[in-house]
């Protein structure tokens, strides 16, 4: 949220103002472009792929705009997948069965705002701790095997054209980033949240609920969270303890390559799903040049750094021109 | 007499550590009485060794204010080389030993450049070179095994005169950080992490102050590393990943704080023998597998809590 020197509304400011989305999404058309060249892919199922990484990013942006972090999302993931299968296999019909997760994902954030907020454990440390909680009771209750739903109706539904050829993933993806971009520039809350991410002890003395704020965050990012893995059952079909590990790292890599800094207070959920778009089609890309596993983690986590860097040159040389 | 008062009150919030270090003890050798028998003494101490050299990594970088999250894929990418590396004779397998320590020392050094000429948040820095340390580990070694020289192994993990060699190794860099504590290097990480802005303006080199705390931090990983693998004779691509959580429990048990600038290596090294006891305890109590983790969540948390309230009290 940059400031403009003047404050007419026009095309050109507007333009300046979000000159860094502008650019990301450059990036982001020419990588599609790039992967669409080498792999032919469809621009709908990389949008489709990419939208379980930004529904899990996009909760990671919360806690990144307060200035924290959420290590947990990666368990959350494969949590929420197994309690879903598991519900499925009763006889409830699939919306009940998708709301008592997304409820029991929240009460795992709430219990993750509570550490952070109540019991001053930092976001790193609780979030960590509640990872390993959430991946042993996964283990206990599965025994370590993967598990599938008893019948299709959330892969149908998923992955069924529903209007101009968007599946039911990239729907609820779109409606997600709506949701979540109302509530941050639209709300009390929104506010809030960039106030307190950008200076805590100022947004303390100004009489803002810091623990509420904190609390309702990462419920919003846990449920975020259960949601994507939600929508990864209904693109896999099955759920396993470790399937979300592999989205933790990439989840903080969209959120950075996006700009959202991780000292807190700036950032935006739109750009997380511009950068989790370029993340999928960067992932694609080296899967297409068959790089082994090994490989591919070495450069996702080479591009986390860079962008770590490249985002504080950036913030340093903001912070000069305004001086 | 005075001496002994003034150092027992200065170190007085380690009470409360040793006691539970004391009441961990009673129970391992309650469930296993022969605890004092020289072998499986030394069968401890080569167990604890890993951890007291991660717990002492760890609380590197605490005091510098950050956390390392990549310390455990550190460790098994080390574990890596030197089952690669390693030959069978025995005066090049020691060069080769002390330049694969110096490596790793270096590489974290690397590292915390980037964290002290970027000023970047050492959480974020250290989750993306985890990722780069395992991917690294793995291509150097894609499954268990490699060769570890035995003459190596038993320098390490065997006896001297009648202690463990372990026991040796972990007194000897404890001293090393002791003098190391008391020398410009110790106060300058120490003030680097207690106020970066105010150490900065008063003259210290901040940059150095982290690239040398993680130098040192790579350099314990090293270490701890060659624990590992000499004890199981091989290298292993995975096997320290799940060990960075149980150092910054030690590390927070031994009352070393997020803040920075905080930590005592008495009570980290009584914090990792916690953790390192309670993991044997919970073998023995049919704790095992998938459970561990719920526990070792469960203690970090734990000891967050308690850390937090004593430093509240004050």
């Amino acid at each position: 949220m940059e400031k403009d020197k003047s404050l007419k509304p026009s095309l050109k400011n507007l333009a300046q103002a979000n000159s860094s989305v502008l650019a990301l999404l450059l990036v982001a058309v020419a990588f599609f472009l790039l992967s669409h060249f080498v792999s032919s892919a469809k621009f709908s199922t990389v949008l489709h792929i990419s939208s379980f990484l930004a529904l899990a990013a996009m909760g990671q942006t919360i806690a990144f705009l307060l200035g924290g972090i959420d290590l947990s999302v990666a368990s959350l993931l494969s949590a929420s997948g197994i309690l879903l299968c598991a519900l499925i296999s009763g006889s409830m019909p699939l919306v009940v069965c998708i709301i008592i997760v997304l409820v029991a994902s929240a009460i795992i954030g709430l219990l993750n705002g509570m550490g952070i907020a109540l019991l001053n454990i930092p976001p790193l440390v609780m979030t960590v701790a509640m990872q390993y909680i959430l991946r042993g009771v996964t283990l206990v209750t599965t025994n370590g095997k993967p598990i599938a739903p008893k019948n299709d109706a959330i892969s149908v539904w998923a992955n069924k054209n529903i209007v101009f050829g968007l599946s039911g993933g990239i729907i609820v993806l779109l409606c997600c980033v709506l949701l979540i971009t109302l509530i941050l520039y639209k709300t009390k809350l929104g506010r809030d949240i960039y106030f307190l991410g950008s200076n805590p002890e100022i947004a303390k003395m100004s009489g803002i609920k810091t623990r509420k704020v904190t609390i309702v965050c990462y419920s919003i990012a846990a449920m975020l969270a259960g949601l994507a893995g939600v929508m990864l059952v209904g693109y896999t079909g099955t759920a396993a303890v470790r399937i979300g590990d592999s989205y933790l790292l990439p989840s903080i890599a969209a959120v950075l390559i996006g700009g959202t800094s991780p000292l807190g207070g700036k950032g935006g959920v739109i750009r997380t799903v511009i950068g989790a778009f370029i993340l999928s089609n960067i992932i694609s890309l080296l899967t297409v040049m068959q790089m082994q596993e090994a490989t591919r983690q070495i450069i996702e986590g080479g591009i986390v750094l860079l962008f770590i860097i490249i985002n504080n040159v950036e913030f340093k040389k903001k912070v000069k021109a305004n001086k | 007499m005075n001496k002994i008062k003034k150092s027992i009150k200065a170190n007085s919030e380690l009470i409360p550590i040793y006691i539970v270090m004391l009441i961990m003890v009673a129970l391992n050798i309650w469930k296993q009485p022969t605890f004092f028998k020289p072998a499986t003494f030394a069968r401890i101490c080569n167990q604890l060794a890993p951890y007291i050299f991660m717990g002492m990594a760890q609380m590197c970088i605490m005091v510098l204010g950050g956390m390392d999250f990549g310390l455990g894929a550190l460790v098994s990418f080390s574990t890596c080389l030197f089952a690669t590396y390693m030959v069978e004779n025995n005066t090049t397998n020691t060069f080769i030993i002390i330049g694969i320590i110096l490596l790793i020392g270096c590489i974290d050094a690397c590292v915390g450049y980037i964290v002290g000429r970027f000023n970047l948040p050492t959480i974020v820095v250290t989750l993306a070179t985890s990722f780069v340390f395992e991917g690294l580990a793995l291509l150097t070694l894609p499954t268990p095994g490699g060769f570890i020289n035995s003459f190596a192994s038993n320098m390490l993990i065997g006896k001297l005169g009648i202690l463990p060699a372990s026991l040796i190794w972990c007194a000897v860099f404890a001293g090393i950080w002791i003098l190391m504590r008391k020398s410009s290097i110790g106060l300058l990480i120490y003030a680097t992490g207690n106020n970066k802005k105010s150490a900065f303006s008063s003259g210290l080199n901040v940059k150095k102050g982290c690239v040398l705390a993680f130098f040192i931090s790579g350099i314990l990983a090293a270490m701890a590393g060659l624990m590992l693998c000499s004890r199981t004779m091989s290298g292993d691509p995975t096997i320290a990943n799940d060990m960075t959580i149980n150092a910054v429990t030690a590390a927070v048990l031994g009352g070393v704080t997020f803040s920075g600038g905080e930590g005592k290596l008495a009570g980290v090294i009584a914090g990792s023998i916690v953790v390192g006891i309670l993991v044997n305890v919970l073998f023995y109590l049919n704790i095992t597998g998938f459970y561990t983790y719920f526990v070792q969540g469960i203690i970090l948390i734990l000891s967050v809590v308690v850390n937090n309230l004593r430093k509240g009290g004050k």
